[in-house]
């Protein structure tokens, strides 16, 4: 028999994912526990968030200088032998800044878990931030701010934040002039106010050792904390106009584009449409962005489109680094490519690719404890849970080319675009 | 651990397969023995540019990654200056499309004219993105020009300049196919939650009439023992000053190598180590540092970098580093510090077995190397290290002679 390869093998429905019910611990102070239990290897993730994102602070650097300190060391430990103590176990500590949350998160073999749990302890209440410490990082984070002021792709993103979020909290971003001004006193109240007695959560994942609960009860629900005040949080919110920015960057060989708009938060009803239309636009490989910007006009290396839902509102942004010489071309076609959607529908042929690629990518996303638990750390954000991807899913699934034209007929109106270029033109 | 079942089908295509039960996705990997050192160096950066050409459409295939997407899959490459690795994942109950796929592509590439036209484009500007229109894009390339004089390390994956890559022929690409791109001259590695017998069905299937081809031996110029120290000065449009330091170290298969990654552990790995106490910390000299090693096929470079801080002079952050490399030659490493070395690389590689597209990779790599067991002795290799080897090697390696240096001053 030969073999044909002109035919493509039968493909077969895309199962769903299975996803684990987390267990909800609450500590004696209130803090909920999430555990995600599974995994072949004896290791563990536990991630500590906090609603200290860059939305609560007063002064900017702040958020971003304390969770980048936090184990810059406590009255017990410097920050050299709490490093010490925590790489010998052979553990790992990453933190994470966003808008609304940020987190600690901590990799361990699970046998020493208990060991390094007490060092984190430690880390969360008593961190007090040595004037040496802060100096360190003042010079370190001053420096990279100075190098990403040389990147076209840095400067883009920050006009294109100021004109989506204007002046509110979403909207603002560091000048050189703020590491002058940033002190080691603003980062230890920072901390004291949004991390030492302040609401928490803890998601945990992986291989977990008996006695666990207990004895994350036993190190993380005696401190007094506050209890979840979310709903204490306000925005104003701002009125959204279109803006057009360009910024001349002598030399650059490549110019930066960002094209899109405020949007809404991932409650709104026409979020996970969204989702999908973007996705169509500038969210794959195939994409309509990729197949002409790239692989037809060779204009550039890569171009996405995405939607991101923030607590309280949200950005719809294509992005891309195109050679200076097509900048207008480039953001021509990019014109073009949201126009054709408003326009015309989406063909049955490319839907389904879309709708299964989607589904691919959330199976892959989900795959395995430590992956989901990652999930579980964004849907907390906004107090989801895992019945945010059920509902995901089936908007994948029934979503047609009718409604996706719809939805850029309402958001992808030309005058409701901002358009920032940074390079030349 | 990894198991795993090994066979070479009669065309010289080495198939791996591993069995995971506890995911929904399939990893498919195949990479094949050729990377930026086989070039011809009036040609460089042709690995690379060929890795893009294989997505612009095979034999039967017009596009690659459509049908990727429709399964429900993502995919992606890398090439570097010993090999070039595609890997897909997707939906276990798709996984015949990724053979079909990345069989079609071995068998033959469908060398249009327009593929060319653009890959050529789009290379050039992740010339530019990555290399040129970056700060300190080009560091990379200056030490290289200047630590090998003749090892085919001296140029980038990217490519010598981007003229190399405007001036690429369709000959050149299908000569090159056909020159490296074969089942004789790669390795097949599938796993996931799939069946072995099955799954070898379908590999033979799909990949067992592939004709082998004659892939010409590999003769590369060996690089000469350095014998006098090497120094670049150059000035850049840059907002901070940087140093590089370089010593020519040994090949990933080498026994030394685990011993030579972990005094680059001891160094730089983590806010705990040397160089970022000493330097960062107490002396102020560097706002940032680093230690790593070249995991090359060939021998490679351990590099030392770091941006200064503002009025610190070259000369004094140099001097930094050496005395730091002294205290490794005079004294030996404690054991307190070397456990602590040997668990955060014990504990990375447990990490490292969660995923099925990393444990894939790394059987592939493995066999690439010689043996695709080694994939499974790297724990061991690591425990074994000692104190006195280390010392041993900070000995040989951090001489003056042997060490090429980068001055990378910002303009003032």
């Amino acid at each position: 028999m030969t073999l044909d390869r002109n035919i493509a093998p039968l493909r077969r429905e895309i199962e769903l994912p299975n996803f684990i019910q987390p267990k909800e611990y609450r500590l004696q102070n209130g803090t909920p526990l999430y555990v995600l239990e599974g995994g072949s290897q004896e290791v563990i993730a536990i991630e500590f968030t906090f609603n200290a994102g860059t939305f609560v602070q007063d002064k900017i650097l702040s958020a971003g200088f304390t969770n980048n300190m936090l184990l810059s060391g406590t009255a017990k430990l410097s920050a050299n032998e709490l490093a010490d103590k925590i790489d010998f176990y052979g553990a790992y500590t990453q933190v994470e800044i966003g808008k609304d949350i940020c987190s600690l998160t901590v990799y361990t073999m699970n046998k020493y878990l208990d060991e390094v749990m007490s060092y984190i302890e430690d880390v969360l209440e008593n961190t007090n931030f040595p004037q040496a410490e802060f100096e360190t990082a003042l010079a370190s984070r001053r420096q990279q701010f100075l190098i990403g002021q040389e990147k076209v792709q840095q400067l883009s993103r920050r006009h294109f934040n100021n004109a989506v979020f204007g002046n509110t909290a979403y909207g603002s971003y560091a000048t050189i002039e703020d590491y002058d001004k940033i002190t080691r006193d603003d980062i230890q109240s920072f901390f004291n106010r949004f991390y030492k007695n302040s609401y928490m959560e803890i998601i945990v994942s992986g291989q977990l050792p008996t006695g666990f609960a207990t004895m994350m009860d036993n190190k993380f629900g005696k401190q007094k904390r506050a209890t979840d005040h979310l709903r204490y949080f306000e925005y104003a919110g701002h009125e959204y106009k279109s803006e057009k920015v360009f910024e001349e960057k002598q030399d650059a060989l490549q110019s930066s584009i960002r094209i899109g708009r405020n949007l809404f938060s991932a409650n709104h009803e026409d979020f996970f449409g969204m989702k999908v239309l973007t996705t169509v636009l500038g969210g794959y490989f195939g994409s309509r962005l990729m197949s002409n910007l790239r692989e037809e006009k060779g204009y550039t290396y890569g171009i996405g489109s995405s939607i991101m839902g923030l607590r309280f509102d949200g950005v719809f942004q294509i992005a891309t680094e195109v050679g200076v010489d097509v900048t207008n071309d480039a953001v021509k076609e990019i014109y073009h490519e949201v126009a054709r959607l408003r326009e015309t529908e989406v063909p049955t042929e490319e839907l389904n690719l879309v709708k299964n690629y989607l589904l691919g990518k959330i199976l892959k996303m989900a795959d395995g404890p430590f992956a989901q638990a990652n999930l579980y750390k964004n849907l907390r954000i906004n107090r989801f849970d895992f019945s945010y991807f059920q509902d995901y899913i089936e908007i994948i699934q029934s979503i047609s080319a009718k409604d996706l034209k719809a939805l850029a007929e309402q958001y992808f109106q030309p005058e409701d675009l901002t358009e920032v270029v940074v390079g030349k033109r | 651990m990894i198991a795993y079942e090994k066979f070479t089908l009669d065309n010289g295509l080495k198939v791996i397969i591993h069995k995971d039960a506890s995911t929904p996705i399939a990893a498919v990997n195949v990479l094949y023995d050729i990377g930026a050192r086989d070039e011809n160096p009036e040609k460089t950066g042709f690995a690379h540019l060929f890795e893009h050409l294989m997505f612009g459409g095979s034999k039967h295939i017009e596009n690659y990654d459509e049908h990727v997407e429709k399964a429900g899959g993502e995919n992606n490459a890398f090439t570097s200056n010993d090999l070039t690795n595609y890997y897909i994942t997707l939906p276990k109950e798709n996984l015949e499309t990724a053979l079909w796929l990345e069989s079609d592509r071995m068998l033959q590439l469908a060398f249009t004219d327009k593929s060319l036209e653009v890959q050529r484009s789009v290379v050039i500007e992740e010339f530019k993105q990555n290399y040129l229109n970056q700060p300190y894009g080009d560091i990379n390339m200056l030490i290289r020009d200047m630590a090998y004089k003749v090892h085919p390390y001296r140029w980038a994956t990217i490519g010598k300049e981007v003229r190399h890559i405007e001036e690429a022929t369709m000959e050149d690409v299908k000569s090159f196919f056909y020159r490296y791109y074969a089942p004789n001259n790669a390795i097949l590695v599938v796993a996931g939650d799939i069946d072995l017998t099955q799954t070898k069905k379908l590999v033979e299937k799909w990949f067992g009439s592939i004709e082998r081809r004659e892939v010409p031996e590999r003769k590369l110029p060996v690089e000469p023992k350095q014998t006098k120290a090497r120094k670049i000065v150059v000035e850049r449009d840059v907002p901070v000053d940087v140093l590089y330091k370089v010593f020519h170290m040994c090949s990933k298969n080498d026994p030394e190598y685990h011993t030579t990654d972990l005094l680059s552990d001891v160094l730089s790995r983590g806010s705990s180590s040397r160089l970022y106490k000493s330097l960062v910390k107490e002396q102020k000299l560097f706002s940032d540092i680093d230690a790593y090693v070249g995991g090359d096929a060939d021998p490679g470079l351990f590099t030392f970098s770091g941006k200064l801080m503002n009025g610190i002079k070259m000369e004094a952050a140099e001097a930094g580093i050496m005395s730091e490399i002294k205290k490794l030659q005079d004294e030996l490493v404690g054991e307190t510090e070397l456990t602590k070395v040997k668990n955060k690389v014990l504990s990375a590689l447990m990490f490292g077995e969660i995923n099925v597209l990393n444990k894939a990779m790394s059987l592939a790599m493995a066999e690439l190397a010689g043996d695709v067991e080694k994939a499974n002795q790297e724990v061991a290799k690591y425990e074994a290290v000692t104190a006195k080897g280390i010392q041993e090697i900070a000995r040989s390696l951090f001489t003056e002679e042997n060490s090429t240096t980068l001055y990378y001053n910002a303009k003032q």
